[in-house]
């Protein structure tokens, strides 16, 4: 999996400035200050939740890679996957202010996470507030992202459902130059996605074996292929204007 | 765990026959889930089975029925 990426990932804060600059300007003198941060690092297999529901942080984790999710589960015991999460993405930066993590976060493949203090973060958010603006912008574009996954889960029909998902994991992914060639790396299996697009694993099999015969695209051994991009914006009826990349 | 066989029949049939489950009660949650999932798609006159098996034995069918009484002017817009 590391041959896939072009840079080294041995500095935790190295994929979060990247993540970081594709919403915010980040001067190389605040870029300096990131890198300072203290950091553990922990390698995480597959499958594991490494935050529970109610629990009070005094870290915030980065992914430095692999792919984490946010989920809760209903009283009737079913899991929704809210949002996923990749190298460079900070999940809980929300623990910064909030006592209490209200959903689970679990590693979707075997990850390394790398865990700030909070009063690193406070600390440095006192010195430098462009630093605090980019983290808040953060918070806002993953606020974004949501309202799009209501508009999502509510509104279109399954396929689209997959379309608007794929369309926007590449454009993220892209952002932070983990897709190449209209292909990545995304190990999932139907079982998830449908738990992420509020569908039946078998309907999920049902979309993806259509995309892939009408050469949209296809799912397959934790790769995701583009093979028709433009067909795929339109079918989700996907606009990246909610993810406010400057 | 044991395997579950899903079958649509229609307009635009389906089968997937290696569905791991935990139990015939999952099965059927499934089986209700895979029906709204399709209902969306479903057009006036239009009908369809889905049948659910259990290591290759039939243990549900649902099926849905739709009359048409009117034929419009124009392709409807629902």
């Amino acid at each position: 999996m590391g041959g896939f990426y072009p840079w080294g990932t041995s500095m935790p804060t190295e994929m979060m400035i990247r993540r970081l600059r594709v919403n915010s300007d980040i001067s190389d003198d605040d870029a300096s200050a990131l890198r300072t941060l203290p950091s553990r690092i922990r390698e995480v297999p597959e499958e594991t939740v490494f935050i529970h529901e109610g629990d009070r942080p005094s870290h915030c984790c980065v992914i430095m890679s692999g792919f984490a999710f946010r989920s809760k589960v209903t009283e009737g015991g079913k899991r929704q996957i809210l949002s996923f999460h990749p190298a460079g993405d900070l999940p809980d930066l929300h623990g910064l202010l909030l006592e209490r993590t209200d959903h689970d976060l679990t590693t979707l493949s075997d990850a390394r996470l790398a865990f700030i203090e909070h009063r690193h973060i406070n600390k440095l958010i006192e010195a430098r507030p462009t630093i605090g603006r980019a983290l808040w912008r953060e918070t806002l574009v993953d606020a974004a992202i949501f309202r799009e996954r209501i508009v999502n889960l509510g509104t279109r029909s399954a396929p689209a459902r997959l379309a608007h998902f794929v369309a926007e994991l590449r454009h993220r992914l892209s952002a932070v130059g983990l897709a190449v060639d209209d292909e990545f790396e995304f190990p999932i299996t139907q079982a998830e996605l449908a738990e992420a697009l509020g569908l039946s694993t078998v309907h999920v099999n049902r979309v993806i074996q259509s995309f892939r015969a009408a050469g949209v695209l296809d799912i397959a051994r934790s790769r995701v292929r583009l093979k028709d991009i433009e067909r795929l914006v339109n079918i989700g009826g996907f606009n990246e204007l909610y993810l406010h990349a400057q | 765990m044991p395997t579950y066989q899903f079958r649509i029949s229609g307009s635009n049939p389906f089968v997937d026959t290696d569905v791991q489950l935990r139990s015939s009660e999952v099965a059927w949650e499934e089986a209700l889930r895979l029906v709204r999932d399709i209902e969306g798609s479903l057009q006036p006159g239009e009908s369809w089975t889905l049948d659910v098996g259990e290591e290759g034995t039939a243990i549900f069918r649902i099926i849905v029925t739709t009359e048409h009484f009117r034929i419009p002017e124009r392709s409807p817009s629902w």
